[in-house]
């Protein structure tokens, strides 16, 4: 084990009664690393996050912490800190003495305590707080004091639970930076569990997906998002969704074309016919972001503008090809309107290809160039 | 606007009747206590010749000279006041204690068992009286009769139960997430109690105290019953008014005596009184 390794889990299993709440879950975090667990509600991240800390045992698996097996060590002398989902602050202590409660437990000398809790305070922008008692903060300056009261004791691990869940969506954006620039800073190894998939995407080094106990995917934000491994990963992470289409691949005069019941659509004008062979007649589901379908003239696919969102600086078209709805974005000032009939171009490129039945992605990209 | 006057006009008039209902009879034991001998059987509420003789007899009845056939088997009232008092307090602590690690131990572990709690209701679904005979039978074996340490067993053994119901429910609203962060910070599980558990239910633990005492404060019965020289409050406010005679006025004294100190008591600790019986309320 290297000792860039600061914590790795090594098929671990946890069940409660009958429920599978993590299911053989292995990866390994890096120093200096923020690491995500992305999943839906119930996938089992914080019970991944609760046996690192040692706040529950594993039934089958091991945890080392710095190549130290630990899984039978006590929470309490694991050196690792966890900032909870809710319930955060101690509520009959002021923000000071929540700050100060991991060093005067250890017997700190006072002046010491005194410089560390400042220090801290002052990097969470807490220090005009100091003297409000815990239940009686906002729940953003809640989750500072949770972040500040972990950093102060030095962690060699900072476990955060969707620390930003419960603030509201205006202060969040910030403090996620914050959070970042923090993790930079100090170079702390983190462990972030979040259900937001843009949040995960734009604070991680890497991320892992997780999906009913298991993890089904697991890099960078880039590989999770232009190469997602299956129908799951495609459709969690990305906002709006992957527009998908289902049926069955078939090629005619060298066009790639995908038949539904009722209609075909020519998904591209050139293949590489020797990598699609072996896909042809099989039950797909095809996917392509928002962003990998341009509208333009010389496009394949005809097709009708039903909604026009605007979502921050681009619009979104809603349109209707037969049977089906796609999201395309286009500029926010180019001019279309409702009802309008348009044609669309997909990246051949982008193209995910994901069989029907298991939701495993089969291909990406049908053309070079 | 009529009906509005009427609607307030019966509000004041029941708040009026409810409030004359529970004063009055305090009013009056207030009056009979300052009352002369003679004027203890007239129904003024005002005292014609106010008198502290009544207070004097409490604390030496022979001072007076007076009464001496009926209270010569009466001590001063400082002696079963203070049994009482210690009798009250210990009594509390233990079963505040007690209560307090059982109900941990209930909320956290489910320990011993859902069903196993209700057990300790049992002794609450009976009549107390059911329970007399065996406790004087085995309190006559263990010596314990006319012992204040038989009734501070008997009272903290009899009142657990509230104590496990009342800091159950507390320790319920604290959530485990506070322990394991004081835990993961590297607090030891004894400064988990006491730096973090014990200070967040400390309104549960004043509320069950309080119950608890003034519960202790009060019986009459098994006191009756368990003591003979070595009497409680409660059995001496009794005694004042036998077969022999009746000591009206000195007995309203001594009432309103052993009710002052629950009363302050009461007073000093509304603040955490007040906290406790909101605590589900306020989150965090
Ligand atoms: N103490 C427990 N007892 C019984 N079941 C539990 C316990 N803790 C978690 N579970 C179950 O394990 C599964 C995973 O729970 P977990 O809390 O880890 O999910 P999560 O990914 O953190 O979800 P969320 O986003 O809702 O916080 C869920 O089905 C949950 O009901
Ligand atoms: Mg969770």
């Amino acid at each position: 084990m290297s000792s860039r390794v600061v914590v790795k889990l090594e098929n671990v299993t946890k069940r409660f009664g009958d429920v599978v709440a993590v299911n053989n879950i292995s990866f390994e975090v890096y120093r200096g690393e923020l690491f995500s667990l992305l999943g839906p509600s119930g996938c089992g991240k914080t019970t991944t996050l609760r046996i690192i800390a040692g706040l529950e045992q594993p039934d089958e698996g091991r945890v080392y912490i710095e190549g130290v097996d630990v899984t039978k060590m006590p929470a309490r002398e694991r050196k690792v800190c966890l900032v909870f989902q809710e319930y955060a602050v101690f509520p009959h202590m002021s923000v000071y003495e929540n700050i100060a409660f991991g060093l005067k437990v250890k017997k700190l000398p006072k002046a010491e305590i005194d410089k560390k809790v400042k220090e801290a305070a002052e990097i969470l922008e807490l220090s005009s707080y100091l003297n409000y008692k815990g239940g009686r903060l906002g729940l953003s300056e809640q989750q500072r004091v949770a972040i500040a009261r972990c950093l102060v004791v030095e962690p060699k691990l900072l476990l955060l639970d969707e620390p930003l869940t419960l603030v509201d969506a205006k202060v969040r954006e910030r403090m996620r930076r914050e959070l970042k620039r923090i993790q930079r800073e100090l170079e702390t190894t983190m462990i972030y569990v979040t259900h937001d998939q843009l949040e995960a995407l734009m604070l991680s080094d890497r991320v892992a997906v997780m999906r009913s106990g298991r993890i089904v995917q697991m890099g960078t934000p880039e590989e999770i998002y232009d190469n997602p491994k299956d129908l799951f990963v495609a459709t969690f992470v990305g906002s709006p969704t992957m527009n998908l289409v289902e049926g069955v691949l078939e090629l005619e005069e060298n066009k790639l074309v995908l038949k539904t019941p009722s209609y075909k659509y020519i998904l591209s004008k050139e293949v590489e016919s020797n990598i699609i062979q072996s896909l042809l007649g099989s039950e797909v589901v095809v996917g392509f972001r928002p962003e990998d379908a341009e509208v333009r003239n010389d496009g394949v696919l005809e097709g009708t503008v039903k909604l026009i969102e605007i979502v921050e600086d681009r619009k979104i078209l809603h349109i209707k090809i037969n049977e089906d709805e796609v999201r395309v974005f286009v500029d926010l000032l180019a001019p279309f309107t409702e009802g309008q009939k348009v044609k669309i171009r997909i990246n051949p490129l982008k193209l995910h290809i994901f069989e029907k039945k298991t939701g495993r992605k089969l291909l990406k990209g049908v053309v070079s160039g | 606007m009529l009906r509005r006057i009427l609607t307030n006009a019966l509000m004041w008039l029941v708040l009026i009747i409810a409030v004359v209902w529970t004063v009055i009879p305090v009013m009056w034991m207030i009056s009979l206590s300052f009352k002369t001998y003679g004027e203890w059987r007239t129904p003024s509420l005002l005292p014609r010749n106010p008198t502290l003789d009544n207070y004097i007899m409490l604390f030496s009845p022979q001072a007076l000279g007076i009464f001496i056939a009926y209270t010569a088997i009466l001590e001063p009232i400082v002696g079963p006041l203070s049994r009482t008092l210690i009798i009250s307090a210990t009594a509390t602590v233990i079963a505040v204690m007690i209560g307090f690690f059982t109900a941990y131990g209930a909320s956290r572990y489910n320990s011993p068992g859902p069903f196993t709690l209700f057990f300790t209701l049992l002794t609450r679904m009976l009549p107390p009286a059911t329970f007399v005979t065996p406790i004087v039978i085995y309190f006559t074996t263990l010596y314990l009769i006319d012992n204040i340490i038989g009734l501070i067993l008997l009272y903290a053994a009899t009142t657990v139960t509230y104590a496990i119901w009342i800091l159950k429910g507390f320790i319920d609203a604290i959530p485990v997430e506070w322990e394991e962060a004081a835990l993961l910070e590297g607090a030891s599980p004894l400064q988990v109690l006491f730096k973090v558990i014990i200070p967040i239910a400390r309104p549960g633990l004043v509320v069950a105290g309080l119950f608890i005492f003034l519960m202790a404060w009060t019986e009459l019965l098994f006191a009756l019953v368990l003591t003979n020289l070595n009497v409680p409050l409660s059995v001496q406010v009794s005694k004042y008014v036998t077969a022999v005679g009746a000591l009206w006025g000195v007995q309203a004294a001594a009432a309103l005596l052993s009710s002052i100190i629950p009363l302050v008591i009461g007073y000093l600790i509304q603040r955490h009184l007040i906290t406790g019986f909101t605590f589900g309320l306020v989150r965090g």
